[in-house]
């Protein structure tokens, strides 16, 4: 089954002379469980594609569907709540609120739907990103890299859908990319859960299970995942 | 760097707009009230000339004792004789004039708290004649009278109508001869006028003789002297011009308090305003952190950086001050509306616009912009160039220093005794002790300022609680994001503060005085019927005292008046009281420090009775001590002081002589009240109403019941807080823009982590309500802050007072209203920032670059 799929997917900025085809046509599906990661370099139409699977723009055509869900019928509440309880996201930086615990970031998705945690689910999560003994710290008492794991484990606490990771290890030494990343694995390796992640650094690439990579808003390779050296080889060999 | 300045203040468009708006409230208040008042001053000066035209010399009795509004005595008729028998005098003619009442088309008295009714006596010579007869004509008889236009316009009266009129004389119906006009005017400055002939016009007033002397003279120089000569220093001769403008001058005095009130609010407008500056531009400095140290690597000077700042603090201020200024015209006449509202009327029209008046404006807008942004700036100069390196882009929580609470209670403490000072006399003049009292005041306001942001995290906890408690996360997120940055919040909530802590106090100070009134009524007032002037200050004729003795269930009448008098050898006018010796001890009990009631009912004409406290300040006066007074006759008496008092809530004057020594030395002719006892068994209600009907003949007076006169004197108060509620508005209003702007600029920081919380799923109406939280937390601090320092204001003005029977209430419901009040005020102002929030491109808030 799949969790994500897109038909023809276009986004342009601008008009006529001046426009530019972020997205020329795209076409992928994403199906459960799978990892996925997206590569391709700046101006690719990456970041564009993510944004737009997850909602978070719209297509100027083309389709998207989140869990059979065309998201073009969705107003800007139903796309928050689909945001909200069916997506994980992890940014790269400002994932999250200053003013809040660490604890209460990783809850932060279902408080705001005024919901309760999952006790057991929430324990085994706090467990897994091994934060049990930082959940009263404020993000500025917590290092970058745990910061991440707190993005990760907030994006995970309501059992999405789909996780979205734009650039999760951008700004991390390669310590702490690695612990984000085997999370990510882990995530999708023990709990199934489908993860679809932006990079530009081949070792992040290298964990995921699919690689689609990106040029001119163009998917020109979409195959099985390689390790870090073949996909830098993949890389030089589509740029 | 000016270019800098330059392109700093038009890329930050909105903030420099919003900042700039306090200024423009702040200075159009000021030019505002000082275009205001220049307007009344200058369109009584101009009419006042008119109706002195024809006046070559004028003479009036000298005034001895100086009141606001008092009127020179009467001149005996024989000193017409004397101005006419001096050489050069070609025509003199005398005229009466006095304050009455005019009953409307409905025949209810016209009340007023602006411009009175004028009964005047008409000018019989041509040359002496101020007024232009639009219709019919001046009065011929005893039966008739001639209105000014703007009375007849406004209550439908003309030529042939039926007018009712009192004056010291019972009520008489006139036939209306004629409507005039002064010139292009329709009235004398909103007063209604009454002319009647000479005679009439002196037995309507009780003046028997003349105000005022009019004289005709070819040569005025030489007459005036020779006036002088002959009628001695009791008199005051005048050229009509020189008459003019004394009269003018007298007036504007008068009004003196009305400009400084006016400019008072001003200044705190101001104040509120500035805090508004000095926020902005902190938050200013704090975004710009970056861009100062890149100039400061580049070799900008630290001088350099100031001048920058200065610079654009500069130009706000004079942009503001010119908006403010132009504002203030628009504005002026509005206050003329607001005194209006609150029915002081001063019928004035046009605007007087005088040089200084834009040069103040422009003074006061810019140094107070300048001022505010001092601060700042100096911090702006502190920016380290190694900062434009570093990676921190929001600027963090400035730490709270010790010595922060360390300055503040040294202002609290340094603004408590120069309170005290002002409160108990220390310069020894009550403008001097005013200013004291209002520095202390000020700099127990900044003490609380300083010591804020140490309190805005316990307060914003506690005011919080039931926002985290009910609201859920976004109340966290909203109480966690005021505590955020402790100085902004603080500063933005002390703006509000000062509003606050000023309606608070007053409220506070009204309700003790209302608490004393009537604690003293119930203590001190034996009398059952209470009659005095509907408008509640003036005089009444002296015969209601007869009317009230007659009325069926009064067992005594007795008449109170109130005077002014002069302490020889002191500068300053006293209120002194006259009381009915056989009467006054069935209808008021005084609280004695020495003497008892005995004292008072065998009072004789040449002792007096002091107030405790008032002896002690003038040379501590004691029973056996001799009272030197100057009356308003100008004549020199001396009292023995046969006891002593402790008066309540201002219940007496200082001082209570006999009424016939009064009317014998005072030349006084009417009284204030009549106090009248019932006979037993009478209900009190019923014997108000008996007064009121045997006292149809004066309409201008009013029976009152004990417990309506309680209600009179609460509604005369609550009156006059509503107009100061009014004016405190503004500043309230320009604290509530310094909320709008805080959580705009926090907004603006805080684009990316708003565009996060909305990307994990926060909704729009979500990031409302955490917004609004933020708001009413900072209102709520503002309210807390304000009131407490309301109340503390209220213990220490109210010390003075509390031997003087006040009564300290704190009116809780009246508290918990404006806490509420402020409350919605919070969320009022969070709704621009809210809405911007909202609004907020997730996408463009997430992705990096």
């Amino acid at each position: 089954m799949n969790i994500v799929s897109t038909a023809d997917l276009r986004r342009t900025y601008g008009e006529g002379e001046t426009a530019v085809h972020a997205l020329a046509g795209v076409t992928l599906d994403f199906p459960a469980g799978q990892y996925t990661a997206i590569m391709g370099p700046s101006g690719s139409g990456k970041s564009t594609l993510m944004h737009l699977l997850a909602g978070l723009d719209r297509p100027t055509s083309g389709l998207v569907e989140i869990e059979g869900q065309d998201l073009s019928k969705l107003d800007d509440s139903g796309l928050t709540r689909l945001r909200r309880d069916r997506l994980g996201f992890v940014f790269q930086a400002f994932n999250l609120v200053p003013v809040l615990t660490a604890l209460e970031n990783i809850t932060l998705p279902i408080t705001l739907a005024g919901r309760k945690p999952d006790q057991a689910w929430l324990d085994e999560l706090i467990e897994t990103v091994g934060l049990r003994d930082r959940l009263t710290h404020r993000p500025s008492e917590l290092s970058g890299g745990q910061q991440q794991r707190v993005a990760v484990a907030r994006a995970l606490v309501h059992r999405p859908a789909v996780l979205f990771a734009d650039e999760p290890t951008g700004n991390l030494d390669s310590h702490s990319s690695e612990e984000v990343l085997g999370l990510l694995r882990r995530a999708v390796d023990e709990f199934g859960q489908t993860v679809i992640m932006v990079t530009h650094e081949p070792v992040a690439a290298a964990v995921a299970s699919r690689l689609v990579v990106l040029d001119d808003g163009k998917v020109v390779h979409d195959g099985a995942g390689k390790d870090a050296a073949g996909v830098l080889d993949l890389m030089k060999a589509v740029a | 760097m000016y270019k800098l300045a330059l392109r700093g203040l038009l890329t930050r468009k909105l903030r420099s707009v919003l900042t700039g708006f306090a200024v423009v409230i702040g200075v159009a208040f000021v030019v505002g009230t000082l275009v205001f008042t220049d307007t009344i001053n200058e369109s009584f000066k101009s009419l006042f000339e008119r109706v002195q035209k024809g006046v070559d010399v004028s003479v009036e009795a000298a005034q001895p004792v100086k009141a606001d509004f008092g009127a020179p005595p009467t001149m005996p008729a024989s000193t017409l004789d004397k101005v006419e028998a001096t050489p050069g005098v070609d025509v003199a003619e005398g005229g009466v004039s006095a304050d009455g009442t005019l009953l409307d088309d409905k025949g209810k008295p016209i009340k007023s708290n602006g411009p009175p009714t004028i009964i005047v006596s008409t000018a019989t010579d041509k040359r002496f004649e101020a007024l232009d007869y639009k219709s019919g004509g001046a009065p011929k008889s005893a039966g008739e009278v001639a209105i000014d236009r703007g009375t007849s316009k406004k209550f439908g009266f003309d030529v042939g109508s039926t007018v009712t009129v009192q004056g010291d004389a019972p009520a008489k119906q006139y036939k209306v001869s004629g409507v005039a006009t002064l010139g292009d005017r329709d009235s004398l400055g909103g007063s209604r006028l009454v002319v009647m002939t000479l005679p009439e016009a002196q037995r309507m007033t009780g003046h028997h003789g003349y105000d005022s002397i009019s004289v005709a003279t070819g040569d005025p120089g030489a007459v005036k002297d020779s006036l002088k000569h002959e009628l001695g220093r009791d008199f005051n001769v005048r050229t009509g011009k020189e008459a003019a403008q004394q009269q003018a001058q007298d007036l504007s005095d008068a009004l003196g308090f009305l400009r400084t009130a006016l400019l008072v609010f001003a200044a705190i407008a101001l104040l509120v305003g500035g805090f508004l500056i000095f926020n902005t531009f902190s938050v200013t400095v704090a975004q710009r952190t970056k861009e100062f140290a890149l100039l400061r690597v580049l070799g900008a000077s630290r001088r350099q950086i100031l001048r920058s700042m200065l610079l654009e603090t500069l130009i706000v201020g004079l942009v503001a001050s010119v908006l403010g200024i132009v504002a203030g015209f628009v504005l002026a006449p509005g206050l003329a509306g607001l005194l209006k509202a609150f029915g002081i009327d001063l019928g004035t029209t046009g605007l007087v616009i005088k040089p200084s008046t834009v040069i103040i404006g422009l003074l006061v807008g810019v140094i107070a912009t300048v001022v505010s942004g001092l601060v700042p700036a100096r911090r702006a100069t502190r920016v380290e160039p190694v900062t434009a390196m570093r990676d921190s882009v929001t600027p963090g929580a400035g730490r709270v220093r010790r010595r922060r609470i360390v300055v503040a209670l040294a202002l609290e403490v340094i603004g408590v005794l120069i309170v005290f000072a002002g409160l108990f006399g220390g310069t020894g003049s009550s403008s001097g002790d005013a200013a004291l009292l209002g520095l202390g005041l000020l700099l127990m306001i900044f003490g609380v300022a300083v010591l804020a942001p140490v309190l805005v995290q316990p307060l914003a906890r506690v005011i919080g609680a039931p926002l985290a408690r009910f609201r859920g996360l976004t109340g966290v997120l909203a109480r966690e994001n005021a505590i955020r940055q402790p100085q902004r919040t603080a500063v933005t909530a002390a703006a509000l503060m000062i509003g606050l802590a000023l309606v608070s106090f007053v409220t506070i100070f009204a309700a003790g005085l209302k608490g004393s009134v009537t604690h003293v009524i119930d203590k001190q007032v034996t009398a059952s019927l209470i009659v005095a002037n509907q408008d509640g200050f003036s005089p009444i004729p002296a015969t209601v005292t007869d009317t009230v003795s007659r009325v069926p269930g009064v067992d005594k009448a007795s008449p109170l008046k109130f005077e002014p008098a002069v302490v020889r050898g002191e500068s300053g006018t006293i209120a002194a009281t006259g009381v009915d010796p056989a009467t006054v001890g069935a209808v008021m009990k005084l609280k004695w420090e020495h003497g008892d009631a005995q004292t008072l009912s065998s009072l004789r004409d040449d002792q007096a009775l002091l107030d405790k406290g008032w002896a002690k300040s003038h040379g501590d006066l004691g029973v056996g001590g001799t009272l030197k007074l100057t009356t308003p006759t100008g004549k020199a008496v001396d009292y023995k002081v046969t006891g002593v008092f402790k008066n309540q809530a201002g219940m007496t004057g200082p001082v209570i002589v006999t009424n016939a020594a009064m009317e014998q030395d005072w030349a006084s002719k009417q009284i204030q009240y009549v106090w009248a006892s019932g006979k037993p068994g009478t209900d009190p209600e019923q014997l108000s109403k008996a007064a009121g009907a045997a006292l149809k003949t004066f309409p201008s007076t009013e029976s009152l019941s004990i417990g309506q006169f309680k209600k009179k004197q609460e509604d005369a108060l609550n009156g006059l807080l509503g107009l100061i509620y009014a004016l405190l508005a503004l500043s309230i209003l320009i604290a509530l823009l310094g909320i709008v702007n805080t959580l705009a600029l926090s907004v603006h920081e805080r684009t990316r982590e708003l565009g996060m919380l909305r990307a994990v799923g926060m909704t729009r109406r979500q990031v409302k309500r955490m917004i609004r939280g933020e708001s009413v937390i900072t209102a709520g601090i503002g309210a807390v802050l304000g009131l407490v320092l309301g109340i503390v204001f209220a213990v220490i003005v109210s010390r003075p007072l509390a031997d003087q029977g006040f009564v300290f209430i704190v009116p809780i419901g009246s508290l918990i209203t404006f806490f509420i009040l402020a409350g919605i005020a919070g969320v009022l102002a969070a709704i621009p920032p809210a809405r911007r929030a909202a609004k907020v491109d997730v996408l463009r808030a997430v992705t990096t670059e």
